[in-house]
């Protein structure tokens, strides 16, 4: 017990951070997390995915209002199905939905101090790695999501715990169990389709290098990945489709008239290759790995990195020290999972795009207590005071990252996640049109619109509502077709909003404000019928 | 092609031959190498066609660096001096001298310094030297002190017309300016800009580059190694303050060092012994066998 309260403290502590006012941090559901909120409840309500599918192995996400209208998304399905779980015991919420995630993200701060247990063999540089994970500012962000991108990072671990462990004993189970993990893992994030295989690359490398007669382990780690990822494939075999939307999603190549060898080819044409060379090289780039962290303000604060500052010098002699161990097994597994990490955001050519690459946050903080138990216990007094200062400094900025996370961001961040404000909007819509029973008409330009009305219409227990909603293009509404009585939202700026103001047409209902307290969205109401009758039969006429 | 851009490319090429003709065991072969690996060097003939003045500075660096070397392998006191007014001398070159110099010889004596190689009196002499070449530099600015706010103004350091010199630094170093500068810095080495797109460096340099850095920190202590990893690290400081897209140009400095670098890849490649990694894991095969 002695020895195992430091990382039950440092559990505690993190739950403590991850949990704070999780509803409310970030402000707005993204429309991400509405699709898996709803997916999530469909499948925990019915046990069907919205489009009718039982228990299916990838969801296919619905555009419009219609559970079934084969849009293009299809999604992972690791998240939905422990969100469906957490929708059994818990309310339809914005907490709830958060929920899931935040405990991977505490799940894979004593994951990593299992890992480092492991891999440095000692528990207080284990603890410093545990500490260093929960305190980098991009694992708590995307913890604190209801989204699947934080979720590779457990498989990522209890991989590296389970391969240096049979590297350690030569267990073949452990060697099957470390494929099998990266095999379930292939199911966590579109990102682990890449990630994964290559993880499956290093083990092969790292047994080799581990032992004279690697053959057995390595046939036991492939047959471990096999097993789950040919479910997968036999999936893919029935739903073809599913590869095809996908490519095309994130315009890899085009899958609709490329094979998909013709489509690998033009996607590593030249020109390409030297775009991705840059792109793969961007992601270590300091200014974005120390000072300003992610593309959008849904992913970075733009005032800290994707990992504290004073990582950046345990990170550099913690290279130096993988770098010396770099032909044994562990520095290969190290160095090789932080080179990994960019591949999959480099394939489809985007800059910092850090959910891509989550992995990598294991990998470089395995790397930076290295780093930091170097400087710790090097033999210069000079260099060790400088380590303890560097370590004192990490608590220092991750509670300013806390304090602009959890109030100047929140405001900030507010228009990226959701641009309309569609809590407010939701609650005037169900309130208004529960008194009044009339239609509701939602701009097609609403980010999300589709997904976020129905994460609202469950939250507020009114699914009936559904049916009395239409998704509208202001540029081709006729507001003579408007049933008289109806709800309209538009954006505040739509260049139709004059057009759809005055006599006989619509007056403005209300105005919806956003967190900072500028118009988000506007709500006009359709004149009621008496005034309609002249103008509507003269059109008959 | 420009005459004066044709003098200090042959100066600097010879010079650096000089400096590197020890880098290898075998004669004066390390020399030859690295002057035909700088003359290899895409961005100096597109300097020289389009702005063959820019060129002058290379000789004065190159001189600098064949100081460096002769005056840990060679006890002439007068090296120190040379090393120190090549360096003072540059400032007069370019504007972005004015930053990059002073930082060379900083590196100098960081070098010197933790190789334990020249005394406190040669490494006084060496600041001296730089310190008297720059009395006429001293005096211009005092003259003009407009001159300052003009260059500020010219680059984008930071606005000259709002902020006073203190002010302006601290805005540089702010959050947002170290975040605008640190990438600009990165980017200069990103191997689509100096092999691919930019064409600084010629593509085999890819390979040699990476093997040179890789031999001076695990092999090489000479002052003259560490100046030559030091010098390539820093080359892009002073185009990364201005905190525009990496333009090629701006990263002339890098090429001597580039050069030099390069060789001691050369040598990191000739001490590979090729083929015994298969005998090697023939022989840990056997190993194992046996236990």
């Amino acid at each position: 017990m002695n020895t195992r309260w430091p990382i039950i403290v440092v559990l505690l502590a993190t739950s403590v951070v991850y949990f704070h006012a999780l509803g409310t941090a970030p402000a707005y559901i993204g429309g991400d997390e509405a699709r898996f909120a709803t997916g999530a409840w469909s499948l925990a309500t019915t046990g069907r995915d919205l489009a009718g599918n039982r228990l299916p192995l990838f969801f296919h996400m619905p555009e419009t209002l219609a559970s079934g209208d084969g849009g293009a998304r299809w999604y992972q399905p690791l998240l939905f199905y422990a969100m469906a779980v957490g929708f059994r015991i818990a309310p339809f919420t914005e907490q709830s939905a958060r929920m899931p995630s935040v405990v991977i993200g505490i799940l894979d701060v004593f994951l990593i101090y299992g890992a480092a247990c492991r891999v440095l063999g000692d528990r207080r540089p284990a603890i410093l790695a545990a500490l260093l994970l929960a305190f980098s500012p991009a694992h708590m962000i995307f913890s604190r999501q209801a989204l699947d991108y934080v979720w590779p990072i457990p498989f990522a671990l209890a991989w590296l715990w389970c391969l240096t462990a049979s590297l350690q004993t030569g267990s073949r189970w452990l060697a099957f169990a470390a494929g099998a993990i990266l095999g379930v893992g292939f199911y966590s994030y579109i990102a682990s389709w890449v990630t994964m295989p290559l993880l499956l690359l290093l083990t092969w490398i790292a047994q080799r290098r581990a032992a004279a007669n690697a053959a057995p382990q390595i046939i036991a780690a492939t047959l471990g990945f096999v097993c789950p990822v040919l479910v997968a494939a036999v999936w893919l075999g029935f739903h073809p489709e599913m590869w095809r939307d996908t490519i095309g999603r994130y315009n890899v190549y085009d899958a609709r008239h490329l094979s998909m060898l013709q489509g690998l080819k033009a996607a590593f044409a030249r020109n390409d290759l030297f775009a991705r060379v840059s792109v793969y090289w961007d992601y270590f780039n300091p200014a974005y790995l120390f000072f300003a962290g992610g593309s959008n303000l849904t992913m970075a604060t733009r005032k800290v990195g994707v990992f504290l500052l004073p990582l950046s010098a345990f990170l550099i002699c913690g290279l130096k020290e993988c770098w010396r161990r770099k032909s044994s097994a562990m520095g290969i597994i190290v160095l090789g999972g932080l080179a990994v990490a960019p591949v999959p955001a480099t394939l489809l050519g985007e800059r910092y795009a850090i959910q891509r690459e989550l992995v990598v946050l294991p990998f470089a903080t395995l790397i930076a207590t290295l780093g930091a138990v170097f400087v710790l216990r090097h033999q210069l007094r000079a260099v060790r005071l400088a380590g303890v200062f560097l370590l004192l400094t990490v608590p220092v900025q991750f509670a300013y990252f806390c304090q602009d996370y959890f109030n100047d961001y929140r405001i900030r961040s507010a228009y990226w996640f959701d641009p309309v404000n569609f809590r407010g909007v939701a609650e005037h819509l169900i309130a208004a049109s529960s008194k009044s029973g009339a239609p509701i008409y939602l701009s097609e330009d609403l980010d999300d619109v589709a997904a976020r009305w129905r994460f609202y219409l469950v939250k507020h227990q009114r699914p009936d509502l559904l049916q009395r909603t239409s998704l509208f293009a202001a540029a081709n509404l006729d507001v003579r077709s408007v049933t008289p009585g109806s709800l309209l939202v538009l954006y505040p700026n739509d260049p139709r909003i004059p057009a759809l103001l005055g006599p006989e047409k619509c007056t403005v209902e209300a105005s919806i404000n956003d967190i900072a307290g500028a118009r988000s969205a506007i709500i006009l109401q359709r004149a009621p019928a008496v005034q309609e009758a002249r103008p509507q039969s003269a059109g008959s006429q | 092609m420009n005459p004066v851009a044709v003098v200090a490319i042959a100066v600097a090429a010879g010079t650096i031959a000089l400096a590197a003709s020890g880098i290898l065991s075998s004669g004066r072969s390390a020399g030859f190498v690295a002057a035909t690996l700088f003359l290899l060097t895409p961005l100096l003939w597109m300097q020289a066609r389009s702005e063959p003045a820019s060129l002058i500075v290379l000789p004065f660096i190159t001189g600098w660096l064949l100081a460096v070397s002769r005056a840990q392998s060679d006890g002439f006191a007068a090296w120190p001096a040379v090393a120190g007014a090549c360096l003072g001398a540059a400032i007069y070159t370019s504007y972005a001298s004015v930053v990059m110099m002073p930082l060379f010889l900083l590196i100098t004596i960081g070098a010197a310094v933790h190789a334990r190689a020249l005394s406190a009196r040669r490494l006084g002499v060496m600041v001296a030297a730089f310190a008297v070449a720059l009395i006429p530099f001293a005096v211009f600015l005092a003259r003009h002190p407009d001159a300052l706010h003009h260059t500020v103004t010219t680059f984008h350091l930071y606005d000259a017309d709002r902020f006073n010199l203190r002010q302006g630094l601290r805005e540089m170093a702010s959050w947002i300016g170290l975040t605008a500068r640190s990438e600009v810095y990165y980017d200069y080495f990103n191997p689509a800009f100096l092999f691919l797109t930019g064409r600084v460096l010629l593509f085999p340099m890819a390979v040699l580059l990476p093997a040179g850095l890789y031999q001076i920190l695990s092999c090489e202590d000479t002052v003259f190694a560490r100046v030559a990893l030091g010098g390539f690290l820093a080359a892009p400081f002073a185009a990364s303050l201005t905190a525009e897209a990496p333009t090629p140009r701006r990263i002339l400095f890098l090429t001597p060092f580039a050069a030099v670098v390069a060789t001691y890849g050369v040598k990191w490649l000739l001490a590979r012994p090729f083929g015994t990694n298969s005998a090697e894991r023939q022989e840990r095969s056997a190993s194992s066998r046996h236990s």
